[in-house]
């Protein structure tokens, strides 16, 4: 089981999707590690912005090191090369956020901040960083760069508070409508989590009043369909990674209006693995159970 | 997740039930070797060349890896996202429904795997 969570973790860390819960868990399971921190030398001389590009991209260049030595390894020495050379974002982020407090003025520091909050998921570093952005740069474009990422950890009252704020106090179309994007997707995630709790590995995983908050959580279905046609009306044509917000939430909106319990199931016309065309609808009559699989 | 998909695929051989996957990997030729290799005895949709971008998942919203359904004997969603003994939980609710009762019983660690 530990290995086939540390294999969905570097699955996410190479860049395939997963479920972001089960890299909840997986964090967990990842042994600590020191590492010595990015080369210092003559740093005095360096610009805030050349000090943090360069310890983003030692970190950048440690993980591709690390991604083609783990892709080309053999399954047995997989587990070492995960616990020598998979590059920690703790080992980074203190200089960062340092840099980022002496030069809280440079454009640099959201930078910084937006590395060691996304990198940090969830660690001490990560939420100070959070803490910053809202406090001094809530006004910044490059938020939209982080603000979908709110919503990927374990749901809190404080993320769905900072995505609010976000959405109210960026002067930006591009930014409140992919935190509003953010905002949708972070209550179907609560929702997910809310049907999550029975597994210890989860519960144990949250803090005590995030836990409260999720098994408080109530949202009216209809209100989350309407958030979802508010960013198709309203924010469709934002770009959000070579996709728009339009199809990003119209795909949201198919799952709730067609894909909800009690809704008939939509057929899947496609072929079998060996070229055989088939139906859903060939099964009906059966109890069938649907799995999204991938082997990764 | 194999173990415990192959063992209930197995023990309901003979009733009105279907496991039915959607494998959003990318290279073909590769899947077809872990089907073997790794005894997948279910039929699967291919998602296609795009793996985890293919049209089904797409079209299906889905964004996290296993997603799970599980349908009635009338089409009808009556859950998502059950797995291991909540999905055992779900199928043998519905298989009652219909008037056959069924008790699963995994080897060793199946349904936690």
């Amino acid at each position: 089981m530990k290995t086939k969570q540390l294999k969905l973790l570097v699955g996410l860390v190479l860049g395939f999707a997963s479920a972001g819960w089960v890299t909840v868990v997986s964090a967990t399971t990842m042994p600590l590690r020191q590492e010595q921190p990015a080369n210092q030398d003559d740093e005095s001389e360096k610009s805030a912005k050349q000090q943090i590009d360069e310890i983003i991209a030692t970190f950048e260049t440690r993980m591709t090191e690390f991604s083609k030595e783990y892709r080309s390894a053999s399954e047995e020495d997989r587990q070492k090369i995960i616990d020598e050379k998979l590059p920690k974002a703790s080992d980074y982020s203190g200089r960062l956020m340092e840099l980022a407090k002496q030069h809280a003025d440079d454009p640099a520091a959201v930078d910084a901040l937006s590395w060691v909050f996304s990198r940090g998921r969830g660690d001490e570093a990560s939420n100070e960083a959070l803490e910053i952005l809202l406090r001094d740069h809530v006004e910044n474009e490059k938020l939209k760069d982080i603000v979908l990422m709110m919503s990927f950890g374990n749901p809190s009252q404080k993320i769905q508070d900072s995505i609010k704020r976000i959405i109210n106090e960026s002067p930006h179309h591009s930014v409140q409508g992919i935190a509003t994007y953010g905002l949708a997707q972070f209550y179907s995630r609560v929702n997910q989590y809310q049907g999550l709790l029975d597994d210890p590995r989860i519960a144990n995983s949250l803090a005590e009043e995030d836990l409260q908050y999720i098994e408080d959580f109530k949202l009216d279905p209809s209100q989350h369909e309407a958030l979802y046609q508010t960013i198709v009306d309203q924010y469709g044509d934002v770009e959000y990674r070579n996709r728009t917000l339009g199809k990003l939430a119209g795909g949201a909106l198919f799952e709730i209006q067609y894909l909800s319990i009690g809704k008939q199931v939509p057929d899947i016309e496609g072929a079998d693995l060996d070229g055989e065309a088939f139906k859903l609808s060939d099964y009906r009559g059966k109890v069938v159970v649907i799995d999204f699989w991938g082997d990764w | 997740m194999y173990p415990h998909e192959r063992s209930l695929v197995k023990q309901l051989s003979e009733k009105p039930f279907a496991l039915i996957g959607v494998n959003s990997d990318s290279d073909l030729d590769g899947i077809r070797e872990i089907v073997k290799e790794k005894n997948i005895t279910w039929r699967s949709f291919w998602n296609g060349p795009d793996g985890t971008f293919g049209p089904i998942s797409t079209k299906w919203n889905v964004s996290g890896w296993p997603t799970i359904y599980v349908v009635d004997a009338d089409g009808t969603i009556r859950y998502k996202n059950v797995r291991g003994p909540k999905m055992d939980e779900a199928v043998t609710t519905l298989l009652a429904e219909m008037g056959h009762q069924v008790k699963l019983v995994h080897e060793d660690h199946a349904e936690n795997e």
